[in-house]
């Protein structure tokens, strides 16, 4: 479940986020919501067309919005996710995320992470087994 | 000397005009008086000498600089005709029962010649001097009676240039001034004749009228009404009424003659240039009291009228936000622009609200582009008005408030705040002051597929102000 704290620009996520076009589905209801609709928007979308169906999400968090977790362990996946973590004593998150692709998280509103031909060439050419290969894993806290 | 030649005196000793136009001062009287006076024999028709008695004496003393206050003694005296022809200063005679006053004008700019008339107890005094400032003596007692208090009003009314009228008081005697000025006006194009004819097109009625222009003051009271007929304009109503004040006018407004009207109720300020108002800008700004009825739709922003109790009333310009291009069920909040956001306290609340009370008092003055009926965020929680006291500062909100919000609680009024149910929405329409920027947002949710969030700021003005938003998919 997300909940939001707009007076601290927070995002408190008390579950894994393994699902990136779920998470940016709730944060964008959360902007739209009656009280949300008066504060700045928190992230920017994109999703790149992998064929087959398939995509492959990236979320932004923008204008000073930040994730947390409670204490725990918890995964972020299924996408890629540009987000500061606030440190949460006996907190661990596990990100996976690919590095051929990056949404930026500058600008105020809106998606605005296209990926530069290079990028969506490198991207579109992988096979599953390389694209498993070039994932990061990195564990917050 | 010239002024033994204009004049006479008899056996009765009365100072009579008999010939020539020059106007003498008051000291020339006086020094020509005692040069008699010490004539050994009198001749001619000046029937004074040394036998005689002291026909004159001055009180303080004496200049040639400033006016004189002649006393005229032992029974010589002038009469109305005579005085005529004195000046630059007061002639008192028959002991203090008869008072001539000196009255001179004043005053810059005055157009060349314009002409001055003196009213003196409701009656204009028969002119007898030159257009342009005057420097006369009025009669201001007779046989020991006062003639109105010594009052006297000077005017100048030429129609083509502002008028301008001025209180006078001669008890004093001495001379008084009364400063008058004169300026053509750019907004009588319209000949005499041409205005004469617009008669039909205009009445005037005086009595109790009320208005409500929808400005946000609500019904005002007045004390007269012109109304308008006959495709006449307000620019050519306000011709016609300041031709119908002219000094020629027998026109009657309210009783009094046109030449002499100047005010609707005593306790008005006047309007001397223009006793109903004159035109600025295009603008008839109208004087206190008076309603206009009849004024066309595309001529109503070119008045403004004052009403009884001297609140400032027009006919306001209407506005309306439009925000085009929206996604049904995208969220739409249309508010002021602070710079960064929408501004989220234009007032606070003046008392906290009470759970189940529907009502909500802020401490400033609501704007008068906040629209009669909208939205309220109170606490930035989000409610309907359905009416707003603009006197009591207080809204009443549709519903109850389910919770209580703190005195002192920032409230705004957003223009939209809705989810929108068509490609375009409206705000409720408004009274429109002056341009303001607004900002908009639209976001939508994910149900049943979201948008990328959008947001800007537009300018709003009068009538319809419409922003079409740019939204694009969330891809």
């Amino acid at each position: 479940m997300l909940t939001p704290d707009f007076t601290n620009l927070i995002l408190l996520s008390d579950t894994s986020i393994t699902d990136m076009v779920v998470f940016h589905e709730e944060v964008r209801n959360i902007e739209a919501s009656v009280e949300g609709m008066l504060y700045p928007v928190a992230h920017t979308y994109k999703q790149v067309d992998l064929g087959g169906g398939a995509i492959f999400p990236a979320v932004a968090f923008i204008n000073g919005w930040t994730l947390q977790f409670p204490a725990g362990n918890y995964v972020i996946s299924g996408g890629n996710l540009n987000a500061t973590i606030n440190p949460i004593p006996n907190c661990y998150v596990v990100q996976t995320q690919a590095a051929a692709y990056t949404v930026t998280s500058s600008g105020g509103s809106g998606g605005s992470g296209a990926l530069t031909p290079e990028e969506h060439d490198t991207l579109m050419n992988l096979s599953a087994d390389t694209t498993d290969k070039i994932f990061n894993k990195v564990v917050s806290c | 000397m010239a002024i033994g030649t204009d004049f006479s005196i008899n056996a009765a000793h009365e100072i009579r005009h008999v010939s020539g136009t020059t106007v003498y001062s008051d000291l020339d009287l006086h020094k020509w008086l005692q040069e008699l006076a010490d004539d050994a024999l009198f001749s001619g028709d000046d029937e004074l000498d040394i036998l005689s008695n002291n026909p004159s004496k001055l009180d303080g003393p004496r200049s040639a600089i400033k006016p004189m206050l002649l006393n005229l003694l032992n029974t010589f005296n002038i009469d109305d005709e005579a005085a005529k022809f004195f000046n630059f200063g007061s002639v008192q005679q028959n002991g203090t029962d008869d008072l001539f006053t000196g009255v001179k004008s004043i005053g810059s700019p005055l157009v060349a010649n314009s002409p001055i008339y003196i009213v003196q107890d409701g009656n204009k005094l028969t002119s007898f001097w030159a257009d342009g400032h005057i420097q006369i003596m009025v009669k201001a007692k007779s046989g020991g009676t006062l003639i109105d208090n010594g009052n006297i009003r000077a005017y100048s009314r030429k129609y083509g240039q502002t008028y301008a009228d001025f209180a006078g008081n001669l008890i004093a005697g001495g001379e008084q001034s009364v400063a008058l000025s004169t300026s053509l006006t750019d907004w009588t194009p319209l000949n005499e004749a041409s205005v004469a004819a617009l008669s039909a097109k205009v009445a005037i009625v005086v009595g109790n009228f009320t208005r409500d222009t929808g400005d946000g003051n609500g019904s005002k009271a007045y004390k007269g009404r012109i109304t308008l007929s006959g495709g006449i304009t307000t620019g050519e109503a306000a011709q016609y009424m300041q031709y119908i004040c002219r000094q020629d006018s027998a026109t009657l407004i309210n009783g009094t003659e046109g030449w002499k009207y100047r005010v609707l109720d005593n306790a008005y300020t006047p309007n001397g240039a223009a006793p109903f108002g004159a035109v600025a800008g295009g603008k008839w700004f109208v004087a206190q009291g008076w309603d206009l009825e009849g004024v066309s739709a595309s001529d109503q922003a070119k008045i403004q009228l004052v009403s009884d109790d001297a609140t400032t009333i027009i006919y306001p310009k209407s506005g309306q936000i439009t925000i085009e291009n929206v996604i049904v069920g995208a969220y739409v909040l249309v508010g002021r622009n602070s710079g960064a956001d929408v501004e989220m306290n234009e007032y606070t609340l003046n008392t906290a609200t009470t759970s189940g009370g529907s009502t909500c008092k802020v401490n400033e003055a609501i704007k008068i582009d906040t629209a009669d009926t909208g939205y309220i965020r109170v606490n930035s929680v989000p409610y309907e008005y359905t009416a707003v006291n603009r006197i009591t500062k207080t809204f009443t909100i549709v519903g109850t408030f389910g919770q209580v919000h703190a005195i002192g609680s920032d409230t705004w009024c957003p223009f939209i705040d809705r989810i929108a149910t068509a490609t375009t929405e409206s705000s409720a329409s408004f009274i429109f002051s002056a341009d303001f920027t607004a900002r908009v947002k639209v976001r939508k949710g994910a149900s049943p597929s979201s948008v990328q969030p959008a947001e800007a700021t537009f300018t709003v003005g009068s009538g319809t102000s419409a922003y079409g938003v740019i939204l694009n998919d969330d891809e």
